[in-house]
């Protein structure tokens, strides 16, 4: 071997990673092109689009009851999120007012929602930065809330509390009492989670300048929620444009959008945990001024022809139903704009420039949904020939299978 | 759909209570005559909701005029309809400042489905336009990034699934809508 005398300056060549759609490392299916150098991420292309479900054409032929259920299974997290979306744009369709109580308890299963979804991205980013006894504490103390929509709903993950004109179950005083109690243990735990996120160095070194989402580019590429927040971007709209009980919380003037101006995962993180302490404070504020009533209102199923545009802050962002509705009882065009969609177009931009070890903090910093994303049209499709094939088939031919084995 | 059909779908709001949206309506209605038309333009009778109907060609000049005289950022979603003869593209923003959500949209001939995008002017339209494109096959011309974003990589040309008369070829939407269990001689 040859020496030299000057020292050589290797210049690391640049490699194309594709992470996914099919990765150990997510656990949803999205394709991240990330293009390094050395450790240095230069470029990113986001992909999505690999679960397509059809559920906008799916319900153009189902009535809008029919519809209410399908909306819910868009996504597990958000299931009280798009179903009470979408029985606030076919009430508003058909402009029928719903009563105080209904709203209120709408609203309380959004909240207690946006409290269990919070605690979940929170657990996710612990162990996305390798702190995973965070992440265990918070999962466990996560069950508290889960147990809450339990006992409210009679379901852990699909609610079904909304129907159009108002709510199916109403909330009893020894229910009161019980959530009240719950909601205590929230906030002391959640108050613990604040100190650990924000003093913890394991944490805290992690997140502190890491995936940098300027203002601008926020506002530019219009990102939502806690995203658009941790970047203080303004955009909340609970207090923007508020919807049922929303109106009363904002009125009180009790509660305040949660920003931060620190543009970075710290910042969404902070966005994050002090939003789930506000959250539980609004739960409480609306159970000891849950009005006395009825919980729902009739609604004829056909609704005249209209078209609403029903927006509501998710805990990832602004959820938008835009509901065409044509004298009939099914939708004529139903879009759903799910937050994470608005999130991917930022997403390439704060993967830029950072170390690629960071990318899956980044990644899981705007809490991706994929069923938020991929939800237009079901295809299962091989080569040239395309073949579908529907789940009944699929079923009937796996038994075929495995009976053919016996 | 007929005529009449697209009147009834339009509430009007009445003049009360809804006062910034009507200011707001009246100025840009002003500002940009003959680049919005008047019928399809109105303030919805929901709070805080105004929808303006623009000529495709000038939906540059409106987007750019709403963000230099009503400091617009917030780009909410593109929706596409289906309205038998066109085809329309629906742009929701909200304002942040008077706190009113606009709706801008175009509506484009079936047979020849262009208008010039405006992913350029505002970048949080990357990934809709391009759905868009797949699914109604609407092309905004000039897209910065076109490139596959809903659909399987191998989806047939020309096909557009959320058109209302897409004929559904391997015959998908019929078989979903079964009810009960099949006999098993359906399978």
């Amino acid at each position: 071997m040859t020496e030299s005398d000057e020292p050589r300056i290797v210049i690391p060549p640049r490699v194309t990673i594709p992470i996914g759609p099919q990765h150990p490392a997510l656990k949803e299916p999205g394709m991240f092109k990330l293009t390094v150098e050395g450790e240095r991420i230069i470029d990113a292309e986001v992909n999505i689009g690999y679960n397509h479900r059809s559920i906008e054409k799916i319900a153009e032929g189902r009535t809008f009851l029919q519809v209410l259920y399908l909306a819910e299974r868009i996504c597990g997290i958000c299931s009280a999120t798009h179903n009470g979306t979408l029985a606030q744009a076919v009430e508003a369709a058909a402009e029928v007012e719903i009563p105080e109580r209904a709203k209120f308890i709408r609203t309380l299963t959004w909240e207690l929602e946006r409290i269990h979804s919070h605690i979940l991205w929170l657990g996710v980013a612990f162990h996305e930065v390798g702190f995973d006894t965070a992440f265990m504490y918070s999962w466990r103390d996560r069950e508290v809330v889960m147990d809450l929509l339990e006992t409210l709903s009679g379901n852990r993950v699909n609610y079904a509390m909304n129907t159009i004109g108002g709510v199916r179950r109403d909330v009893t005083d020894s229910l009161k009492e019980t959530l009240l109690k719950g909601l205590d243990k929230l906030e002391e735990r959640m108050k613990y989670y604040r100190d650990v996120a924000i003093y913890e160095k394991t944490f805290w070194n992690r997140v502190d300048g890491v995936g940098v989402l300027p203002n601008k580019i926020a506002k530019s590429h219009g990102a939502v929620g806690p995203t658009g927040r941790g970047s203080n971007v303004p955009t909340d709209v609970r207090f923007n444009d508020p919807t049922q009980a929303y109106v009363h919380l904002r009125d009180s003037g009790e509660f305040e959008m949660v920003l931060s101006d620190r543009e970075d995962v710290a910042g969404r993180a902070i966005v994050r945990v002090v939003e789930t302490i506000e959250a539980v404070r609004m739960c409480r504020w609306l159970l000891h001024n849950l009005p006395d009533g009825p919980i729902r209102e009739r609604v004829r199923p056909r609704i005249q022809p209209n078209e609403v545009l029903a927006r509501y802050e998710a805990p990832r962002g602004e959820v938008i139903h835009y509901l065409v509705t044509n004298g009939s009882d099914k939708p004529e065009r139903w879009k759903v704009r799910a937050p994470t969609h608005a999130n991917w177009v930022s997403m390439a931009y704060t993967l830029r420039g950072g170390y690629l070890a960071d990318a899956p903090i980044i990644l899981a910093a705007i809490d991706p949904c994929f069923s938020c994303t991929d939800r237009v049209v079901l295809v299962d499709a091989e080569d040239e020939t395309i073949q579908l094939k529907p789940l009944d088939v699929l079923r009937a031919e796996s038994n075929k299978w495995y009976e053919s084995r016996t | 759909m007929t005529e009449t059909e697209s009147v009834t779908e339009h509430h009007m709001a009445p003049e009360e209570e809804h006062e910034e949206e009507y200011a707001l309506f009246r100025q840009v209605m002003a500002d940009l005559e003959g680049d919005v038309l008047i019928e399809g333009s109105y303030v919805h009778k929901q709070p805080r909701r105004l929808f303006f109907q623009v000529l495709p060609d000038k939906l540059r000049d409106v987007v750019q005029y709403f963000m230099t005289t009503h400091d617009m950022w917030q780009a909410s979603t593109l929706s596409g309809r289906d309205l038998g003869d066109d085809l329309q593209a629906n742009y929701h923003f909200f304002l942040n400042d008077q706190k009113i959500a606009i709706t801008l949209r175009v509506n484009v001939p079936r047979n020849k489905p262009e208008y010039s995008s405006i992913t350029d002017l505002m970048p949080a339209f990357e990934f809709v336009e391009n759905e868009l494109r797949e699914l109604f096959g609407v092309i905004p011309v000039g897209h910065p990034k076109p490139r596959r974003c809903e659909l399987p990589e191998n989806w047939p040309k020309n096909e557009y699934p959320m058109r209302k008369d897409w004929a559904d070829p391997r015959g998908l939407m019929q078989r979903s809508k079964t009810t009960g269990p099949k006999k098993p001689e359906e399978y």
